[in-house]
């Protein structure tokens, strides 16, 4: 028999009021916040207001329009994914690989210490990897240069050279990242049934066909649900590390939808412009997830809904 | 059972309460920074009204971005005690953090936060709303403020004056060339060289900073520069117009990229940076890091804003006494005069548009203006405390530390700036460049729009030329290219073809437009 709706909260009160904060504060901070995205259909001026927003001129699609006509439409459309690509191709895999390798370290000390140093980085800021980075690179005595020197090689302007300005972010983004995305896969890897990797034993299975057989179909799920999630995020392709490391010699290779929103609106004041550019990004970011989690599903995998 | 109930009471109960705390300690974490203001409008406008009158000022007049360090708390409190006592204005500075100066003064603005008066370029301002007309204003309470003023410095006025007449800022600068060239003059007399006068012998200067090496082990830096310093201290040698918009043969408005003699410029620049003339990395260097460079002993030449140099020199000159900068005076290009005399911009101190009491914010700045010991006291700090005359007649002082930074200084003005003169070393160079060279119009070219561009409509503008940050963008983009040797110069061509293809013809289709409607109504 099916309750009503009602009796059910009047039931299960208490959880339903544990759970009352965190919907409020969705409510408060994520929901009604929304309304504001009409500003990118109209011509708002920034200091006027929050009931200017309801009352300015509506300008339809005008912004948008504005925007991919713009010359650089296609640039920063090509970096935003490019990037994010970048990062998914390689920054995905690598705390995959480190957890499975971390998995096979049999000395627990070498593996505690290899697994805290490698996420140490994660609690740097970004302002300080920035940092970080460019007093490495620089060609004024930066140890990667002083070291290309010594082995005879030219000297690299790293961060100002087009040419090797994205993978020193992907890079960079992997060297911070990599470890603190260990954790999860490690937890899903100890969650694999022991005996499982004695049958594997039992039939003759070595080490890679033991983590081919076992221990990868064992961390798949998670897997799929972490790759699912980075490309609904795919468009984020790291704001604050390009907006601190960026200089106009590499704008061709390094500028992407939020570095230019973030120039558009607060730089230039163009409130409305902005956000019909963050609002296009956010469509496109709901056909990923959504065409992602098509994908999960169809090929048996557990989607997120 | 009983007792496990009650851990779990206790723990819960700690719980609350840390919950409770944690949220109460933000609000009052908020209270003492950005909300500060809040709370000070709520009660001491209630209480102190009667007495002394806020004024929030937004500390963007640009010392606190050259300071070293902010001021020390005991020294900014008292000196917040003896303008309170001396005006009867109550000031709450709200500080900027280096480098995102105008994107926190929007957020501010845009977030209703309580700000009176900011310095910047009224264009955007006033045409998003942001700030009132002053005319009425300084009518009832700015007489002090319309005397200091010099009345051949007028034109200022004319600048933040729209075309119905009303007033959107107070003035703070003149004409000023500020970008310049400096040279180590001690180097200079080490090598065996003088001054150059001319683009090849400030070349055989650089060559040898290069090849000589004086700062030793390789350090020596020929040249430090930036793009607008490239362009506003150096490019009008190779032009026979000053950086800025032109006046092409055919009688359009053209960038000045476009020019040919600018061409010449960039192919030098290009040749002087595959030298190893200029730094590397000089236009990923932010002013922090260029002041760094020059500290360090390592800089012989740089192209920038003279404050970059003329402030830091006295903390190089405690290891290195020798040390001195001193600008390239005599300097010529094949075109002549090598510097940039800036427009007449629409800069000046603003009003909040929605500021609670815009009579107190002119009233308060009209105290300042209305003697020279309070613009220093804000400025400096208190006399004999943090600075003194050394010769009272003529304003000069020295100052005696560095305590309080300046965070108080507000409607800042070239007005008083030429009426003082500190002594101390680590202001002097500063007040002897811009007495001596800031104003000398003599040695300086004008950019052909100078004279008018500053009454361009420019909401007019942004309606026609949705994509002007385009071509803005391609410019400051691809000049940096050809420079660093990224492109080469025979793409230069190209490149002004690219500039076409972003939407140059339109560009110079509206500029040409508003330069002949603004002539027109002129004459």
């Amino acid at each position: 028999m099916r309750r009503s709706i009602p009796s059910l909260i009047h039931r299960y009160k208490l959880y339903y009021f544990l759970i009352a904060p965190g919907i409020i504060y969705y409510l408060i901070f994520h929901y009604i916040p929304l309304y504001g995205v009409v500003i990118a259909f109209k011509d708002v001026s920034p200091f006027d207001g929050v009931k200017e927003i309801l009352t300015s001129e509506w300008v339809g699609l005008k912004h948008f329009r504005n925007f991919t006509n713009s010359y650089y439409f296609w640039d920063i459309m090509r970096n935003t994914l490019l990037i994010s690509l970048y990062r998914l191709i390689f920054g995905f895999p690598a705390p995959i690989l480190l957890a499975i390798l971390l998995n096979e370290a049999k000395n627990i000390l070498f593996q505690r210490i290899v697994q805290t140093v490698s996420y140490l980085p994660h609690f740097i800021s970004m302002v300080i990897v920035a940092g970080l980075l460019t007093t490495f690179l620089t060609t004024d005595g930066g140890i990667v240069n002083t070291l290309l020197q010594l082995m005879g090689l030219k000297q690299i302007f790293f961060l100002g050279d087009a040419n090797y300005f994205r993978s020193v972010l992907v890079i960079s983004g992997i060297w911070k990242e990599v470890g603190w995305g260990t954790i999860i896969y490690l937890a899903a890897i100890a969650g694999i049934d022991a005996h499982l990797y004695e049958a594997a034993k039992l039939d003759g299975a070595g080490r890679m066909r033991q983590i081919w057989h076992v221990t990868l179909p064992g961390m798949s799920f998670i897997i799929t649900l972490l790759l699912i999630l980075s490309i609904g995020g795919l468009l984020d392709a790291g704001f604050e590390q390009i907006f601190l490391l960026y200089s106009p010699s590499v704008f061709k290779v390094a500028d992407i939808i939020d570095t230019y929103v973030y120039r558009k609106g607060l730089v230039d004041l163009q409130y409305s412009y902005a956000a019909a550019v963050n609002l296009f990004k956010s469509l496109i970011a709901v056909i990923l997830l959504l065409g992602a989690n098509y994908l999960a599903k169809k090929y048996k995998q557990e989607g997120i809904w | 059972m009983s007792g496990k109930r009650i851990v779990a009471g206790i723990v819960s109960l700690i719980m609350f309460a840390a919950v409770i705390g944690c949220s109460t300690s933000e609000k009052s974490g908020n209270a003492s920074t950005a909300g500060n203001q809040d709370t000070g409008q709520g009660e001491s406008a209630a209480t102190d009204s009667k007495k002394n009158e806020q004024v929030y000022i937004y500390a963007n007049a640009g010392n606190l971005a050259l300071a070293s360090t902010l001021s020390k708390k005991e020294d900014l409190e008292m000196v917040h005690k003896e303008i309170l006592d001396r005006s009867g204005f109550e000031v709450e500075a709200n500080i900027p953090p280096k480098g995102q100066e105008a994107e926190k003064l929007n957020l501010l603005l845009a977030s209703n936060e309580p700000i009176d008066i900011f310095v910047g370029s009224i264009g955007a301002f006033r045409d998003n709303g942001a700030i009132q007309p002053l005319n009425d204003l300084l009518d009832k309470y700015g007489s002090h403020i319309r005397e200091l003023w010099p009345k051949e410095w007028a034109s200022a006025w004319d600048a933040v004056t729209d075309k119905e007449g009303k007033i959107w800022a107070i003035p703070q600068m003149p004409q000023l060339a500020e970008k310049t060239i400096f040279l180590r003059s001690d180097w200079l007399a080490k090598l065996n060289l003088t001054m150059p006068k001319t683009i090849e012998e400030y070349e055989t200067v650089l060559k040898a900073l290069k090849e000589k090496d004086p700062a030793g082990a390789g350090q020596t830096i020929p040249i430090v520069t930036n793009m607008t310093g490239l362009n506003l201290a150096l490019s009008a040698g190779f032009m026979d117009v000053g950086y800025g918009p032109w006046m092409d043969q055919d009688g359009k408005v053209k960038p000045p990229e476009v020019n040919p003699g600018y061409k010449d410029f960039i192919a030098k620049m290009a040749e002087w940076y595959q030298k190893g003339y200029i730094y590397k990395e000089t236009f990923t260097l932010n002013t922090e890091r260029t002041r760094e460079l020059i500290k360090q002993n390592r800089v012989g030449s740089a192209i920038i804003h003279y404050s970059v140099v003329t402030n830091i020199q006295s903390d190089l000159q405690q290891k290195t006494p020798e040390a001195l900068y001193e600008v390239a005076g005599e300097l010529k290009g094949p075109k002549g005069n090598i510097t940039t005399m800036s427009g007449l911009s629409p800069y000046g101190w603003m009003l909040n548009k929605k500021s609670k009491n815009p009579e107190a914010a002119i009233k308060f700045i009209d105290w300042i203006h209305s003697d020279i010991e309070n613009y220093l006291l804000i400025m400096y700090g208190i006399k004999d405390k943090h600075w003194k005359y050394t010769d009272e007649a003529n304003h000069v002082f020295e100052r005696l530390n560095q305590d309080y930074a300046g965070e108080y200084l507000t409607a800042s003005t070239f007005a008083y700036t030429v009426q003082f003169a500190p002594s101390d070393p680590a202001s002097k160079p500063e007040y002897d460049f811009l007495g001596k060279y800031s104003g000398d119009t003599s040695r300086v070219k004008n950019p052909a729009t100078a004279d008018v561009d500053y009454l361009y409509d420019q909401q007019e503008i942004s309606d026609k030329l949705p994509h002007i940050e385009d071509i803005n963008r391609m410019i400051e983009e691809e000049v940096v290219k050809f420079i660093m040797g990224a492109r080469p110069m025979s793409d230069y061509d190209k490149f002004v073809q690219e500039l076409y293809s972003a939407g140059l013809d339109k560009w110079i289709e509206v500029m040409t437009e508003q330069y002949n409607k603004v002539k027109a109504a002129m004459k």
